[in-house]
């Protein structure tokens, strides 16, 4: 109840600084970027798997938002407005990806201390031939082989914890189109990581 | 292979999908104001919604449409529609008679009616000019 009325409390404060944004008040739409800047980010490097990636991507997402303000009717929240917008970038993204070779996953630089001893920070867990890395490295390796579409509905649903109908907002397209991308990402993964539940 | 939620294999995929699968979080969030503000100090204003074909325009050029072709239809019509004396056909049908003998033409006129029927028996075809004066 309390997290519906900040939300809605959220909107009306999104709906104002919008009205004034498509005005030209940049400062209000400074203000617009500040309250979404985090989570958009978040949402594109989860999809995209690279954090300078993510900032251009999430630049280019608040470009596009001030470049659109006059088409946005104001049917959706402005989140989910803005959420689309960065879907869709990502999405293309990593289409265009795609098409480059690409062999490690490029998520942050690895820092090491030059103090620290060789042995893995992450220990195996106890009982099982899996360490905490490879472990990531696999499922990292799973979910760069879904699709862009599969990836966002993923990251929706199993990390964002949004409802079906918020998913539909946010990336477009018809709820049976969400459910059905759900279903088949769901079961490419399961297939990709099936063996990992028996090793760990 | 079954995906449903419910799925113990599933929850269990989902769990080391949110362990494993991070993001780095935002390092310079300030970074992101300034150069989304730059890019747009060089756009200007956000652009007006104009596009090519409103709905306002079709409908205009919709109903210009339907009154130019109502107006047409006033000026050009009434010609075709009032009945022409005989002076205006091109020609008329006299007496007809066929040159071929195993051929009969008969005409009817009907008064009040804008033509002649020729009915031409003995043939299967109809003739040449020549053969039906």
């Amino acid at each position: 109840m309390g997290d519906d009325l900040s939300s809605v409390d959220a909107s009306v404060e999104d709906a104002a600084l919008l009205a004034r944004a498509r005005e030209g008040d940049t400062t209000a739409f400074d203000d617009l970027i500040t309250r979404h800047r985090e989570k958009i980010y978040m949402h594109i490097c989860y999809m995209v798997r690279n954090d300078e990636d993510a900032l251009d991507l999430t630049q280019d997402t608040f470009i596009r938002a001030w470049r659109s303000l006059a088409r946005f009717e104001g049917g959706a929240s402005f989140s989910s407005w803005l959420y689309r917008i960065a879907t869709n970038a990502a999405i293309d993204h990593c289409r265009k990806r795609k098409n480059r070779p690409q062999t490690e996953i490029e998520l942050g630089p690895m820092k090491i201390d030059a103090a620290s001893r060789t042995t893995p920070a992450s220990p195996g867990v106890p009982g099982s031939g899996l360490d905490q890395r490879e472990i990531k490295r696999r499922i990292e390796a799973a979910f760069a082989q879904l699709s862009p579409e599969h990836r966002a509905v993923i990251v929706l649903k199993e990390i964002e914890d949004c409802s079906y109908e918020e998913m539909a907002r946010r990336i477009g397209c018809s709820l049976g189109t969400v459910m059905s991308r759900l279903f088949y990402a769901r079961k490419k993964l399961q297939t990709l990581l099936g063996d990992l539940h028996d090793e760990i | 292979m079954k995906s449903d939620p419910n799925d113990p294999r599933w929850d269990k995929t989902r769990a080391l999908l949110k362990e494993h699968l991070t993001v780095p979080p935002l390092a310079h969030p300030d970074f992101i104001n300034s150069q989304v503000l730059e890019a747009i100090r060089r756009d200007g204003k956000p652009r007006a919604a104009a596009p090519l074909f409103s709905l306002r325009g079709l409908a205009w050029s919709g109903a210009g449409a339907l009154a130019a072709a109502v107006v047409l239809s006033v000026v050009l019509l009434p010609h075709s529609l009032q009945p022409r004396s005989e002076g205006e056909f091109i020609s008329q049908v006299i007496e007809a008679r066929a040159e071929i003998p195993q051929l009969s033409v008969t005409s009817f006129h009907a008064p009040g009616d804008r033509g002649v029927v020729l009915w031409i028996e003995g043939s299967d075809f109809i003739p040449s000019e020549e053969a039906v004066r």
